[in-house]
């Protein structure tokens, strides 16, 4: 009997079945895949960092510093061994190629290392180690390929001061310590004789760049000895490097936040049509009542159907998540080694997950059967309840269409059944909108002030090298440069500002904590050009901002004197401010100008910024960009929006990516929700479309009516989506940028993609297939109003 | 009189499961403006289908029937819901209404509907209360239509049926829902409706609700066996002379 009653539902509601088992298959798919692709990445994270042979802790240090990381290991406690190997950086921005473009140049400062030198193991694209490199060849991350359109195979000259040499770039490098996106220095990996013609490379110091692992008991111990070492640009333990994947792992993240409101509007949809379903069959229930059949065994035909559907759309889910899953990890698998043990078993437990929540559902959903009494047949149903709803809006004198009033009003007569459909667009919807906002913002230039950079319309990235400045006189050198570029840019006649920030290694102590984080100081700006959570900015050397992160880590606040040592000596300074920035994840300390005088020791210099003062319009500065593009033709010019993306170039790209991919399948979700609930509709208000036709109305007055509800429903959950897309943008993603440094997010908005474009697409998909169900209105014949119960 | 309808070899037939069903066969007579016709017969005969097909509820398989000189079977849909709402009115026996509207926005929503008359909306409301006052049940305009009963939604229907003055109304055994006190005030109103120069044709199985028609068609196989006109003016006559005639025809 179950078998007949399943299959004579299977027949009878062909369309919502499928859409639930949709539902199902869609949920299940991308829940599975997305939590063996997080926990198979992390998991085998910790596998490729041992199989790499990666240290404890990590240290990146420029050559010149007066206590070296291994003298800090010397004196710290538990070390059990030390590795250092020597790298040389490129010129700033000396990575050529036919393919790379002014686009896709990295804003960042590759390394060479060379395979003799290795303290640790490096794979090529099939997992293999590589134990030769052949001079002339090169191996380099997946993640700098494709971002700057180099294929494997292709010619890339790789310059050190006044060295070039040319190489074949032989395989992609899985590289454990500078192989993720986040990583802003990628290594070309080659021979050792090429390396020795790099080393004759005149200066060559200013390029010489060193990699230290420790193993140790005592990260503690490193940790408090290192910040000693004024030349260390960057140092952390294992853990701080495996976060630096988390890029890799965001298009999962983002799937499973999808593949969970998948599940949520799946039960809600389940739900809907289980109350609808049954409101269908209160004959039926009825009768079966009448002759003797208990509640739960009515519970559990419906309930068979439903497990039916589950286990059906699970299997099929499960089975479409391995090759999506494992084009997931194909991704992450370019730039680590995974490991493919428990994917099967795990995705298999996702899916009975998801079986056991719709089963859970579907059994609390059916309680309504102990509600149907064998009257309820006897009666047909007739028992008031049929007319049991109650108007809200009067049409009176109003002068507004009748379909229009009938639309609004049905809408607010019976919320409860609009409910469902709002929340499903609003969650999708919002989706969309939170990632292009975020994708958005990652790409204005009104993130500078995240990145702790002062407010600029142009920069200028000197493609000849910066490490140039990066010497004894270097201060002398940025000066002469910064006034160079300033009577350039007055001999056109633009009034205008040149600034550089310059990066520096401090101790800073506080209340018996210590710490080691960069420093910043501008060169041709005042501190008060920057954007500060809290408090005013330094006025003078005695005083220092500092990032919030530092703050907490001191302990310390606005009005506290900590104790700053710089290569230059010991400061007692005052905290003024606190700001966010995403540099360092979040570490740094902003020092009043012009307190680092010998520039040798300098970890890093960022770009030649420039601010016209003389108030130009945006076309105007536009046009000087491009002005400023043929006076310094070596160099990479810019305006803040394309620094902001060229800085952390490849976040954006990878969150539009995902956005691609979302919005077929938020407008297929929507759809098929519209689809399901305007058939369920039309079930219902059989009857009702029949009356109106008999009595006058055409098919077009009703379809309208019909379409236009779902189009209000579907205008409101836009409209709720848009007014609450920055606050939940907030709390979805607030806890990445506090990860990365910022904590007080504002959406830079691209309003006419995030607002109208995409709702507008999705929008005109749901309505027009409302539409097109709402056809069938055409079908229903006026007689059949007597016929209709 | 001239004929407000005029049906000629009108044939409906019903194809299903391959089997073919001549619900109406050759139907023909004519409806006159202003008269209250009836149409009986026994179950399954074609009562309700006769009164879909000549009022372009329903298709027809062959045949013409002519509303006011114009040829319905010839009518696209858009131009039949046309003439449906601004020209005829409908009563059935289920007092379908739509339950999200009160019952005064369901009488008013066929004239809201309607382009003809050039009334403004104020207009329309007055004509609805107006209706509705005329057919007792004004003080349930707000009421929602779970509120009222029987009798008072049929005269709902009635005054909804009447709102954009409608040249002809049917009505499907617009009594069948009803009980007897209820069944005569909605006769009753018909019936004025009717002296006000409405033409009304009512498919019933009620001999006395037929007896208050000018003419009883009665239907048996989908064709029209007889025709009875009523002649005088005491309802008990009238019912017996009808109820007479009935047997005759196997009723």
């Amino acid at each position: 009997m179950f078998f007949d009653i399943l299959m004579r539902d299977l027949k009878r509601k062909k369309t919502m079945n499928l859409i639930i088992l949709l539902f199902v298959v869609l949920s299940v798919m991308f829940i599975a895949s997305s939590v063996n692709n997080l926990l198979t990445v992390s998991g085998s994270l910790e596998g490729f960092f041992d199989k790499a042979g990666v240290g404890d802790y990590i240290a990146f240090e420029r050559s010149g510093g007066s206590v070296t990381v291994k003298d800090a290991a010397a004196r710290a406690k538990g070390v059990q061994s030390v590795r250092q190997e020597e790298c040389i950086f490129l010129s700033h921005h000396e990575f050529e190629s036919g393919r790379l473009t002014q686009e896709t140049q990295s804003a960042n400062t590759s390394l060479v290392s060379c395979l003799s030198h290795k303290i640790q193991n490096y794979y090529d694209s099939r997992d293999n180690e590589i134990t030769e490199v052949a001079d002339g060849e090169t191996y380099v991350r997946h993640s700098l390929l494709e971002n700057s359109g180099v294929r494997v195979g292709d010619r890339v000259t790789l310059t050190v001061s006044n060295v070039s040499r040319t190489f074949v770039v032989k395989d992609s490098l899985k590289d454990a310590v500078l192989g993720s996106r986040m990583m802003g220095n990628a290594r070309f990996l080659i021979s050792e004789n090429d390396y020795k013609a790099f080393e004759k490379a005149e200066p060559l110091e200013p390029y010489l760049f060193y990699i230290t692992f420790i193993d140790t008991d005592d990260v503690a111990s490193i940790q408090k000895e290192i910040m000693a070492c004024d030349a260390v640009a960057f140092s952390g333990d294992r853990e701080m490097f495996r976060f630096t994947y988390i890029m890799e792992m965001i298009v999962a993240g983002i799937l499973l936040i999808v593949s969970v409101c998948l599940i949520i509007i799946a039960v809600v949809i389940l739900r809907f049509t289980i109350s609808f379903t049954l409101s269908e069959e209160y004959r039926q229930i009825g009768i079966m009542k009448a002759i003797g059949i208990t509640n739960g065994k009515i519970r559990s035909l419906y309930l068979v159907k439903y497990l039916a559907l589950a286990l059906f759309g699970a299997a099929v889910g499960l089975a479409l998540s391995f090759p999506f899953g494992g084009m997931l990890l194909n991704v992450v698998s370019e730039s680590i080694i995974m490991d493919h043990a428990s994917g099967a078993l795990l995705e298999t437990v996702c899916s009975a997950g998801v079986v056991g929540i719709i089963l859970l559902f579907s059994f609390l959903s059916t309680r309504r059967v102990r509600t149907y009494t064998p009257v309820d047949a006897i009666h047909s149903g007739e028992t008031g309840e049929r007319y049991g709803k109650k108007g809200i809006l009067r049409l009176g004198q109003k002068p507004v269409r009748p379909v229009l009033f009938m639309a609004v009003n049905d809408i607010l007569s019976s919320p409860k059944r609009f409910l469902t459909m709002l929340l499903t667009f609003f969650v999708g919807v919002s989706i969309l909108m939170i990632l292009l906002n975020v994708s958005s913002t990652l790409q204005s230039g009104k993130l500078l002030a995240w990145l702790n950079m002062a407010d600029c319309h142009a920069v200028i990235c000197e493609k000849s090298a910066i490490e140039k400045y990066m010497v004894e006189d270097g201060r002398e050198k940025l000066d002469r440069r910064i006034a160079d570029i300033k009577r350039a840019l007055r001999e056109k006649g633009w009034e205008a500002d040149c600034f550089v920030e310059t990066l520096s290694g401090v101790q800073v102590s506080f209340g018996g904590n210590t710490i080691r984080t960069p420093a910043v100081e501008g060169v041709g700006v005042s501190p008060a050009e920057y954007a500060y959570l809290e408090g005013t900015a330094p006025q003078n050397k005695r005083e220092i901002a500092v990032s919030y992160i530092i703050a907490d880590r001191l302990n310390a606040g606005i009005g506290d004197t900590v104790s700053v040592i710089t290569a230059e000596g010991k400061t007692d300074c005052m905290i003024t401010a606190t700001y966010q920035s995403m540099m360092s994840m979040g570490d740094s300390i902003r020092l009043y100008p012009g307190q680092t005088h010998s520039f040798r020791t300098l970890t890093g210099l960022n770009d030649f910024q420039i601010r016209f003062t003389d108030s130009p319009d945006a076309a105007d500065i536009e046009r000087r960009i491009g002005s400023l593009r043929e006076m310094f033709p070596n160099d990479k010019v810019m305006n803040a929006d394309g620094y902001v993306d060229y800085m952390i170039g490849g976040i954006s790209g990878i969150l539009d990516g995902v956005t691609a991919l979302l919005l077929p399948v938020i407008i297929l979700i929507d759809i098929l929700v519209a689809v399901l609930m305007e058939k369920s509709f039309l079930a219902k208000e059989r009857g009702e479309i029949a009356m109106l036709k008999a009595i006058g109305f055409s098919n077009r007055s009703i379809i309208v009516w019909q379409t236009l509800r779902i189009g209000i429903v579907m205008t409101l959950a836009v409209g709720l989506a848009a007014a609450l897309a920055d606050p939940l943008g907030r709390l979805a993603t607030g806890g990445l940028f506090v990860m990365m440094g910022a904590k007080n997010i504002i959406f830079d908005a691209d309003v006419l993609r995030t607002y109208v474009f995409c709702p507008a697409v999705v929008l005109a998909a749901t309505v027009c297939s409302v539409f097109l169900t709402a056809l069938s209105v055409r079908k229903v014949n006026s007689n059949e109003i007597n016929s209709v119960e | 009189m001239a004929a407000i309808l005029e049906v000629k070899d009108l044939c409906k037939t019903y194809i299903t499961n391959k089997r073919q069903n001549n619900v109406l066969r050759n139907v023909s007579f004519s409806v006159d403006e202003g008269e209250m016709v009836a149409v009986m017969g026994p179950s399954g005969s074609g009562k309700s289908t006769l009164l879909y097909t000549v009022s372009g509820m329903d298709g027809m398989t062959a045949g013409e029937v002519e509303f006011v000189g114009r040829d319905i079977s010839r009518m696209k849909p858009r131009e039949l819901a046309r003439v449906r709402l601004n020209e005829m009115g409908f009563i059935f026996q289920q007092m379908y209404m739509l339950k999200n509207l009160s019952v005064l926005d369901n009488i008013l929503l066929p004239a809201r509907q309607s382009k003809a008359g050039r009334l403004s909306p104020k207009q329309k409301l007055e004509r609805a209360k107006e209706l509705m006052r005329r057919l007792g049940i004004i003080e349930i305009a707000d009421n929602d239509i779970n509120e009222v009963s029987g009798g008072q939604l049929q005269r709902a229907c009635i005054c909804r049926s009447m709102i954009n003055h409608p040249k002809m109304i049917f009505a499907d055994e617009p009594t069948g829902a009803l009980n007897r006190a209820s069944s005569d005030e909605v006769m009753k109103e018909l019936c004025a409706i009717n002296a006000d120069g409405t033409t009304v044709m009512l498919v019933t199985h009620d001999a006395k609700v037929a007896a208050k028609c000018s003419r009883v068609l009665y239907i048996v196989d989908g064709n029209i066996q007889g025709e009875f006109r009523q002649s005088g003016s005491d309802d008990r006559q009238r019912e017996r002379a009808l109820n007479n005639w009935l047997l005759e025809m196997g009723f």
